[in-house]
């Protein structure tokens, strides 16, 4: 199909800025970031919330809003960090020099001390007096990695100033970690203005949350085509009918269901949708497509890993969990998983037996492929046979590969799922 | 069928027979040459009649219908590139497949149909946003590289691959991924990358500031060997995740190499069982080849010398074999055996329950297993001459065979070089090794191993 709704679909999952709910804390977001800029108030508030929540997205829609308006555009300057790319504070103070556009006015200058510099920068924002004065809003994102520079001599500089009124300035962190401040340091904790504002998935007016509600919210606000869109009325009619009915469909609330007891991240949710739309074949969803992707989602990797080695590396791997069961995961070493090895080989006649170098290398094929670690401590000069490692499958995982796997002799299935060794 | 009826009572017919031409000739001379209404030409459609060779490459994309034609041996088809001469002579399945990318990637790489299905869903409409990241695993040269550099070569994509093996610093990985952006060429004589990027900010800096000359939208970044990444910078991996329009790459699943053993087996299963058991040994020794995946110069030369003959094969002085002996009793005996084992009149050892329990104990923690232990010189010398038959002189001749053992790294140094007195040792060979040398000077070595000898 290419009646342009699956590229709508995918627009509108993918390039989503819109942020919905939470009204309250929008509101007391947008006129914080308002009273900076209009009356020169000073402000610090902390923005907490798991992962995929919209914290950046509040953030985003917050000054795309104000940033329409003249008067706000003229008078405040959007300084935007992030905890990943600005590793430490002299990268995050060039950065910030250079998004205020003072390139040319540092250029050259020496100055002793961190706050010096960010002093500089903030005098030169200003024309006479204090409300005259230009108005940053900083946007620190991932803001507990700010917390690991040396001294915190940037949030400390950033703090002090929206504490002292020097100039306007509006300090915003945007974390996911509930504890972050704890990790501020005294003197910074003491500068800051301890609001913080906490988003949740689902909205807290609820009084019971039902995530079920929230997930089929969610889907019908991505998949539902509004009339407005340049698309073929038919199609879109016929497109959202199917939509509708398949909101009210009991085996696809089931499905859903089961998305939501896992995960009710916003990620997750994109991620499943964009590839059920871009599987889409005939203008039609059905519940499988949603089933076919949760089973994806609920698969374990770690079985489909397992399930690809040859039948002399599963047989080490099935003696390495014998091994780890016999001695409550004692850690292991080549040595007695090969002789564990043989012993079966030798019980059992119809399995070939190989050479010691081919066991050695289908071993370490299983330690590349990470199914075994290393423990840590006796150095690198012991030998490889002696080396002692852990196993990092669990035994259901192995059982579940045999399981699945075609075309095992049946004395390895047997010797699997077998308790004794 | 009645002729009258149907075509103007019989004129078509006549007419035809008239001017003795097929039926479509008649009908254009009956329309442009009787009625005088002129036909318009459209130049898409083909017949067989004229040279498909004539049809330019760059054409067939506007074409609407093709046509094939054999005279004789030769095949009047469209010259194209594509499927295979002998498999496609006329050409349809090619031209078919033109405009399905995917059917052509799927032939191109077999048993991946899923994966490229599904990568092609991700990237192939240029018009659709893509997704921020694709990760794709899976074992060792199962094709995860080729199928996504080549769907990325035939969509016509803008990409760039770099291998995390090869970009081992953050700096070389950053510079080299901009180098690859801009289409940069690196000089040999005065060798400078695009720009330098010692950090991610830096790097996204000069992304930024490259995506204004050159259109980087719906561009992909693929990282081969990205479990490297772990091993980098904390703010690498996830860094790179967040940035738009990126897809990280990692590690997917391989049938080709593992199939091989399976056909070969067939065959002979299918013959009678003394054939089999003819060409077991071979075909053994040639899956082993496989599995260790050395090369066949290599591999020639492994089969002639099995491995049981290599302490044979291995030169060593009589008392130099006694000495990697004793040093191999040193290593996996333990110090408190030691008088048990050695001495002759080492006293009657009453059972404890103690020993009787670590008999009764599944022999699996053996000595043998937890590898060699280090030992001092002093020890293996009094081992050496308790094992000796006959008395030997202790002098320099004695003493440098234990450096030329360690030279030729039977045994290895434990401690620093540099303390002359408490020089330990460990023995490096397993107890194959060992037990074909005792073997030879006649020496029962389990006698006197306290994992075989059991009191």
């Amino acid at each position: 199909m290419k009646g342009g709704s699956e590229k709508y679909l995918k627009q509108r999952i993918l390039n989503d800025t819109k942020f919905v709910g939470h009204e309250n804390e929008r509101k007391e977001i947008y006129d914080l970031i308002l009273r900076t800029v209009e009356y020169g108030e000073s402000n610090s508030a902390l923005l907490i919330g798991p992962r995929g929540a919209g914290k950046t997205t509040l953030i985003r829609d917050v000054m795309t809003e104000l940033q329409t308006q003249e008067s706000f555009s003229n008078n405040a300057i959007l300084v935007k960090l992030h905890g990943l790319v600005h590793t430490d504070d002299r990268l995050a103070l060039k950065s910030v020099t250079s998004q205020m556009n003072l390139d040319n006015a540092v250029d050259g200058k020496v100055f002793g001390s961190f706050a010096e510099n960010l002093a500089y920068l903030l005098a030169c924002l200003r024309t006479g007096e204090k409300h005259t004065s230009k108005a940053v809003v900083f946007v620190l994102e991932e803001f507990d990695l700010f917390c690991s520079h040396h001294n915190q001599t940037l949030l400390y500089n950033l703090f002090d100033i929206s504490q002292s009124a020097q100039a306007p300035l509006c300090v915003l962190g945007i974390t996911c970690r509930l504890d972050v401040i704890e990790l501020l340091e005294k003197r910074v904790k003491s500068r800051f203005s301890h609001r913080q504002f906490f988003l949740f998935p689902c909205e807290e007016n609820v009084k019971t949350v039902c995530h079920l509600d929230y997930a089929l919210r969610r889907i019908e606000r991505y998949l539902y085509i509004p009339d407005d869109v340049d698309i073929d009325n038919t199609l879109k009619k016929q497109w959202n009918r199917n939509i509708r009915n398949l909101l009210g469909n009991k085996r696809f609330k089931a499905v859903i269901q089961r998305l939501a007891d896992i995960d009710i991240c916003e990620r997750t949710l994109k991620n499943i949708l964009v590839q059920i739309i871009s599987q889409l074949q005939d203008d039609y969803l059905s519940v499988e497509d949603f089933l076919e992707q949760i089973n994806v989602l609920e698969k374990d990797d770690m079985v489909q890993v397992l399930q690809d080695l040859n039948v002399l590396e599963l047989c080490l791997v099935i003696s390495m969990k014998h091994h780890a069961e016999i001695y409550d995961n004692q850690p292991m070493n080549f040595e007695m998983i090969l002789s564990r090895y043989i012993k079966f080989a030798n019980a059992n006649s119809n399995i070939q037996s190989v050479q010691r170098p081919v066991i050695m290398k289908a071993f370490e094929h299983i330690q590349n492929l990470e199914i075994t670690s290393i423990v840590s401590g006796g150095g690198s000069r012991i030998q490889k046979e002696y080396q002692f490692f852990k196993l990092l499958v669990t035994p259901s995982q192995i059982c579940e590969a045999v399981k699945k796997s075609v075309g095992l002799p049946t004395e390895v299935v047997q010797w699997a799922h077998s308790s004794l060794a | 069928m009645d002729k009258g009826r149907c075509l103007g009572g019989g004129r078509f017919v006549s007419t035809g027979e008239r001017i003795r031409l097929p039926d479509d000739v008649t009908m254009g001379y009956i329309i442009e040459h009787l009625l005088k209404q002129p036909l318009t030409v459209v130049d898409q459609f083909h017949s067989h009649l004229e040279p498909m060779k004539f049809i330019r490459r760059d054409m067939i994309e506007d074409q609407i219908s093709f046509s094939y034609a054999r005279s004789k041996d030769e095949w009047n088809v469209v010259k194209i590139e594509g499927f295979d001469e002998e498999q496609d002579q006329n050409r349809q399945v090619t031209l078919f497949a033109m405009d399905h990318t995917l059917t052509s990637l799927k032939a191109t790489l077999p048993c991946r149909d899923t994966q490229i299905e599904q990568l092609y869903n991700l990237f192939a409409y240029k018009d659709e946003p893509f997704v921020e990241s694709v990760y794709i695993y899976g074992g060792p040269s199962t094709g995860k590289s080729i199928v996504v550099t080549t769907l990325l070569e035939k969509l016509e994509i803008k990409h760039a691959v770099v291998n995390l093996i090869e970009c081992y610093t953050s700096k070389i990985l950053f510079e080299s991924i901009l180098n690859k952006f801009s289409g940069h060429k690196i000089d040999p004589r005065n060798p400078s990358p695009y720009a330098k990027c010692d950090n991610l900010m830096d790097f996204i800096f000069n992304l930024q500031k490259l995506s204004e000359v050159e259109d980087l939208e719906n561009s992909i970044l693929v990282l081969d060997k990205a479990e490297e990444l772990r091993n980098m910078d904390f703010n690498l991996l996830a860094g790179f995740l967040r940035l738009k329009e990126l897809s990280a790459i990692s590690i997917s699943k391989n049938f080709v190499k593992y199939c091989q053993p399976i056909i070969n087996k067939e065959h002979t299963i299918n013959d009678s069982t003394a054939l089999w058991r003819n060409i077991a040994p071979s075909l053994k020794s040639s899956l082993e080849v496989l599995y260790l995946r050395v090369d066949s110069v290599h591999s020639q030369k492994t089969l002639t010398t099995p491995k049981e003959n290599l302490a044979q094969s291995l030169e060593l002085p009589f008392y130099a074999k006694y000495l990697l002996i004793a040093a191999y009793l040193a290593s996996y005996n333990s110090v408190k055996d030691d008088k048990r084992l050695f001495m002759k009149y080492h006293g009657k050892k009453t059972k404890t329950k103690k020993d009787v329990n670590v008999k009764n104990k599944v022999s699996e923690r053996l000595n043998t297993q937890l590898g060699p232990k280090p030992f001092t010189l002093d020890r293996l010398l009094a081992i050496f001459y308790s094992v000796v038959d006959d008395k030997v002189g202790f002098n320099n001749n004695l003493l440098v065979q234990v450096s030329s053992l360690v030279e030729l790294q039977l045994l290895s140094t434990v401690s620093d070089n540099c303390c002359l007195d408490g020089l330990k040792y460990k023995c490096n060979v397993n107890f194959d090794f060992i037990h074909g040398i005792s073997r030879m000077v006649g020496f029962n070595i389990r006698k006197y191993l306290s994992d075989f000898s059991h009191f």
